[in-house]
């Protein structure tokens, strides 16, 4: 096995709070959304953690966006031309096929480009698009008498908060597929590990 | 209720009341000078003035009260004296006529403060001494600055409550401050286009109706009820006519004697009295159409419109999601789990298929 550190602190800083961020979004988002099926903790508490938790992970984002942009490093979430068909074929095919089989991984992780094809277009689209449009409606849903006019504006508060109840959907679907994805390293807790210490293990190539 | 007290009163006057009764004349001869005013021991002085028209114009000069209906301690005018009738006059008893009212504020918070010295409010602080009207308003803000809040900073107190600006904008104050109310949800026609509540008599203007010809016009069904595709039909009728129609539900009350029991330590304090699908709070709905007078005519409407897109402007967290947005919430968790159950039980099947690979190589 060779180590490639591939997450530097900031990134799993960031990673970690988001994770944890999420989780509990996702939890207490269930129990106001299901109030009168769900009774873990009383709505007015969920208001107030779901709220003060989607704060944290709203600045949370500000951190993981600033360390990219800073470092330039943000171009390890863009998809070149490569990766677009090629690369991410080759991917879906070693996901659908190649893994039962035994074959080798067709992408090995580098810190300068560290995600395979798909998990670019799949983290960008969630990080370029869909987290931010959950911080943004999520913001809005904050305090609805401040923001009265721009809800409004983009068509009512039913309309915004449809937005955030879709992508809540989505984001607990990702939670379920980004932790099994995650297990898919040569032991099922390297990525695990790679995303406490840094550092990812490699299989020697040949 | 009070109506029908003050027409007992009237009734019961013709016999019960001397037989040459104080006409409200006399009373204007004097009272209707500006300048007439009262010294108060403390130097202060209290106008007396009476303004006849906007008497005439207050919900007790359309019902053609007179002054001592209401001053009921002035039995006749004695002329020989300074001032021709008692000093002071007794305050007056509202309780005459509005019984119900009187009953409900007598155990309201404002009654007892009064009872221990404390400045609260009486009858006339919210309604006027001599030109009552009726206070409904267009809007819920619009009704509260006629009531609680020229008394009262909603900010200073409910520390508790998320979303204190809607809550406060939106939610009649007596939903939670009083005992024994029947709230409802106040449907109301917004218009994107003005940015503002539209009155309902201009509604009706717009439209060509009568207020009765309202109800015949879109109630399509005649069962009484506006359901959502008579809803429908009237907001395509006002886009029709330049307005840009949502509805926009806020919190109200039945308008009942029970509003003027005011509590403070018995205020509703549980979110799931709203926030809760069929909560008793949502099963009333009404729209509602204010009129200039500050009275409004309220239309029953089916409560199922409360969770449909169409009333984009009323939404409470759990209590009216769209069912819609659950099922394709479902889908998409069926779909994430599905792929990491599907391809972990098919990398199961399939690890003799490595393990040989892995001998081989």
């Amino acid at each position: 096995m060779k180590r490639v550190y591939l997450h530097p602190v900031p990134v799993r800083i960031w990673h970690w709070i988001h994770a944890l961020g999420i989780l509990l979004l996702v939890l207490t988002g269930f129990q106001l959304r299901f109030a009168d099926h769900l009774h873990w903790i009383s709505f007015r508490t969920a208001v107030v953690v779901h709220a003060w938790i989607g704060i944290l992970v709203s600045l949370d984002f500000l951190l993981w966006l600033g360390y990219y942009l800073g470092t330039g490093k943000i171009r390890v979430y863009l998809p070149r031309a490569y990766d677009l068909l090629k690369g991410a074929w080759k991917q879906a095919r070693y996901y659908a096929y190649g893994i039962f089989v035994g074959e080798e991984n067709p992408f090995h992780p580098e810190p300068e480009n560290k995600f395979n094809a798909l998990q670019k277009m799949t983290y960008l689209a969630i990080m370029g698009l869909l987290v931010p449009l959950q911080v943004i409606t999520g913001i809005l849903l904050l305090n609805t008498g401040k923001f009265a006019g721009i809800i409004e504006a983009l068509g009512g508060l039913k309309v915004v908060d449809a937005v955030h109840v879709v992508l809540f959907y989505v984001f607990a679907a990702f939670i379920i597929a980004h932790f099994y994805l995650a297990s898919l390293g040569p032991t099922f807790w390297s990525h695990f590990k790679a995303m406490i210490t840094g550092w990812e293990e490699e299989p020697e190539e040949g | 209720m009070g109506r029908l007290a003050l027409a007992g009163l009237l009734l019961l006057g013709a016999n019960a009341l001397p037989l040459f009764a104080v006409e409200n004349d006399e009373c204007l001869a004097c009272h209707s000078d500006p300048e007439l005013v009262k010294v108060l021991p403390n130097g202060d002085t209290l106008s007396l003035f009476v303004d006849e028209e906007k008497f005439a114009a207050s919900v007790h000069g359309i019902n053609e009260l007179s002054c001592t209906d209401c001053h009921s301690d002035i039995e006749e005018l004695n002329y020989d004296a300074e001032v021709p009738h008692p000093v002071p006059l007794q305050p007056v008893d509202c309780s005459m006529c509005h019984d119900e009212e009187a009953e409900a504020y007598a155990q309201s918070i404002h009654a007892q403060l009064r009872e221990a010295g404390k400045d609260a409010p009486s009858c006339a602080q919210c309604h006027a001494y001599h030109y009552t009207k009726y206070l409904y308003a267009d809007n819920v803000q619009d009704l509260e600055n006629k009531f609680c809040l020229r008394c009262h900073d909603p900010y200073r107190f409910h520390a508790w409550l998320p979303q204190k600006a809607t809550h406060f904008r939106h939610v009649m104050c007596t939903v939670c401050h009083a005992e024994g109310v029947s709230p409802q949800v106040h449907l109301r026609v917004f218009d994107r286009k003005s940015d503002r509540f539209v009155p309902g008599h201009e509604l009706l203007q717009v439209l060509n109706l009568s207020e009765d010809e309202f109800l015949e016009t879109y109630d399509a069904n005649s069962n009484g009820i506006l359901d959502l595709t008579e809803l429908e039909h009237l907001k395509a009728a006002l886009h029709g006519k330049g307005i840009h129609a949502v509805f926009f539900g806020e919190m109200g009350v039945e308008l009942t004697p029970e509003v003027h029991r005011v509590t403070k330590a018995k205020a509703v304090q549980t979110c799931e009295s709203c926030h809760q699908p069929g909560a008793t709070n949502l099963q009333q709905v009404v729209f509602v159409l204010s009129k200039p007078t500050g009275e409004a005519e309220f239309f029953e409407v089916d409560p199922k419109v409360l969770t449909s897109p169409e009333v984009s402007n009323f939404y409470l967290l759990n209590a009216t999601r769209i069912p819609l947005l659950d099922r394709i919430g479902l889908v998409v968790l069926f779909l994430g789990l599905a792929f990491a159950l599907g391809h972990g039980v098919l990398r199961f099947l399939t690890s003799p298929l490595r393990r040989k690979k892995g001998e081989k190589s």
